[in-house]
């Protein structure tokens, strides 16, 4: 082998170690002896280095990363559709209506929650990620200073103070802007599941998302609603949750860039958690109509991630 | 009707099942898409919405893929075949960035990753060499740059980069040897005209 023989036809493959082992000995044989190939040798992988290190991975921005994880959620819940669709003779048609519509547009809000229904065999992987990662969700990660977060923990703190529902819409004054507390002007045996529909679809009609929590498996029943505006006017929504462990806040933005910005250090299906002042917050991005919300709670995370888990396990089911 | 619930229950965990499979498998070699894409389509919104296509695409044949291969290497193929069946043709037309603005979207990019070093000079150094690298990058035909990225960036084999680009196995080959001697040229060519301008 001369060195125009190795530098045609052997010396990238060398370089990017693609030689059979005949190759190799033959290559072998003639970089003992010659002093300018192995200098080339080490000029490729040089170059190799070179454009590993400044024409590297670029990161995925991070909206672009919650997009598709939202639309990944979406087309799994729409598989799902499709193959119950196949199977349901009685509601075949209007099923496989609704997994088209998923399909074309990843927007289908899911169906307003009616009831409580966790099958075991389902819930079981998730709770399993809980018991294997658990133990290493104790400090939920150091995030910066955030306006987002920082306007969702004053508004857990003012709820704390005192929570005045306006919502369902048909009990919402727009004239006089009085609030309504609308759940104690029920029947008290009214049921809880009932509000929660009523509150969907509510929140539908202002133009936000109808999904709502169902923290029921956890302990924590629903407590109202409420439709507001931010200062710049962008709507709101507040949904409160009680339980014997205290509050869990929903709050839902007509913006998801509210939260894009943050790196979150963990991930659960569309949700990502994080501990931050004390509290321990979750944001999701809605795939379509631009929403974000973010959930604030005191639980520990791994109890705010485990409750998440098993309301998207109740609520998908229905 | 007990039945048919636990059949559901047993589907609704299978899809739960290749979701979580999904995650594990393939959403680590995101970013390596999202720059493959980026070099694609060589423009951040194209970029994106070609990024999505690929993802999506591949969990609906999140089925066909092979455990134990390189998964890295499947979406790849995925995406490239994407670009070329309908993105190149559509999409790209419209929206193709000057070469000056792509180059610009991906050093904005790229900044992130320099926060790690915190040393100014050594920031701007490693900058101006990055714009060389991409110079020269750019000036190769795009099937060697194609072949020299998936190699020494994207960390494939011969044997995957012939089946992300379908060609065959001694294409790959002179594609990469002949790639590396342009870029070799090409990095050569710009030496001198930093000195000269005293850079």
């Amino acid at each position: 082998m001369d060195c125009r023989e190795y530098i045609n036809n052997y010396l990238a493959a060398d370089a990017d170690n693609e030689l059979t082992a005949a190759q190799q000995r033959l290559v072998h044989d003639h970089l003992g002896g010659c002093a300018a190939c192995r200098g080339r040798l080490v000029d490729e992988r040089t170059l190799k280095a070179l454009l590993r290190q400044h024409a590297g991975i670029v990161k995925t921005p991070a909206d672009l990363r919650l997009r598709i994880r939202a639309a990944l959620g979406e087309m799994s819940d729409s598989n799902f559709i499709a193959e119950r669709a196949a199977t349901s003779d009685r509601r075949s048609n209007r099923l496989r209506g609704m997994a088209h519509r998923v399909r074309r547009n990843w927007t289908a809000a899911r169906p307003v929650r009616q009831r409580l229904w966790i099958p075991v065999a389902i819930a079981s992987p998730i709770v399993l990620f809980f018991l294997i990662f658990g133990g290493r969700l104790r400090s939920g990660g150091n995030i910066p200073p955030n306006p987002a977060f920082d306007l969702a923990i004053s508004r857990y703190e003012s709820f704390e103070r005192g929570f005045h529902p306006n919502m369902p819409i048909e009990e919402y004054d727009n004239h006089s802007g009085s609030d309504y507390a609308w759940v104690m002007s029920r029947d008290p045996v009214h049921r809880a599941a009932e509000e929660i529909a009523d509150l969907g679809r509510s929140y539908r009609e202002m133009e936000m998302p109808g999904d709502l929590y169902d923290f029921d498996a956890v302990g924590y029943a629903f407590a109202g609603g409420r439709f507001d505006h931010l200062v710049d006017g962008r709507p709101v929504t507040y949904t409160l949750y009680r339980g014997n462990g205290g509050m869990i806040l929903s709050i839902c933005f007509k913006d998801p860039r509210i939260v894009t910005s943050v790196t979150m250090p963990y991930w659960v299906g569309l949700h990502s958690f994080c501990r931050y002042r004390g509290y321990t917050l979750c944001t999701t991005i809605y795939p379509t109509g631009h929403f974000a919300s973010i959930v604030v709670s005191r639980m520990p995370i791994v109890e705010l991630i485990r409750a998440v888990a098993l309301s998207d396990i109740a609520t998908s089911d229905q | 009707m007990v039945v048919q619930r636990k059949t559901m229950a047993l589907k609704r965990g299978r899809s739960r099942d290749q979701r979580l499979r999904f995650e594990q498998t393939a959403m680590p070699h995101l970013d390596a898409v999202y720059t493959a894409a980026l070099r694609l389509a060589r423009n951040s919104d194209d970029a994106r919405d070609l990024l999505q296509e690929t993802i999506l695409r591949a969990y609906q044949c999140f089925h066909q893929f092979t455990q134990g291969t390189n998964c890295r290497a499947w979406l790849l193929t995925i995406l490239y075949n994407n670009f070329r069946n309908s993105y190149r043709r559509g999409v790209r037309e419209h929206a193709a960035a000057s070469d000056d603005d792509f180059e610009r979207g991906l050093e904005t990019q790229s900044f992130e990753s320099d926060q790690a070093c915190f040393d100014p000079e050594q920031i701007f150094a490693g900058r101006m060499i990055g714009r060389q690298i991409e110079l020269a990058l750019d000036s190769l035909r795009p099937e060697f740059r194609d072949a020299l990225i998936l190699i020494d960036v994207q960390d494939l084999d011969y044997q995957e980069v012939s089946e992300v680009l379908s060609v065959p196995l001694g294409t790959v080959k002179s594609r990469v040897s002949r790639g590396r001697a342009l870029m070799r040229e090409a990095l050569l060519q710009l030496a001198p005209s930093r000195s000269k301008t005293g850079s």
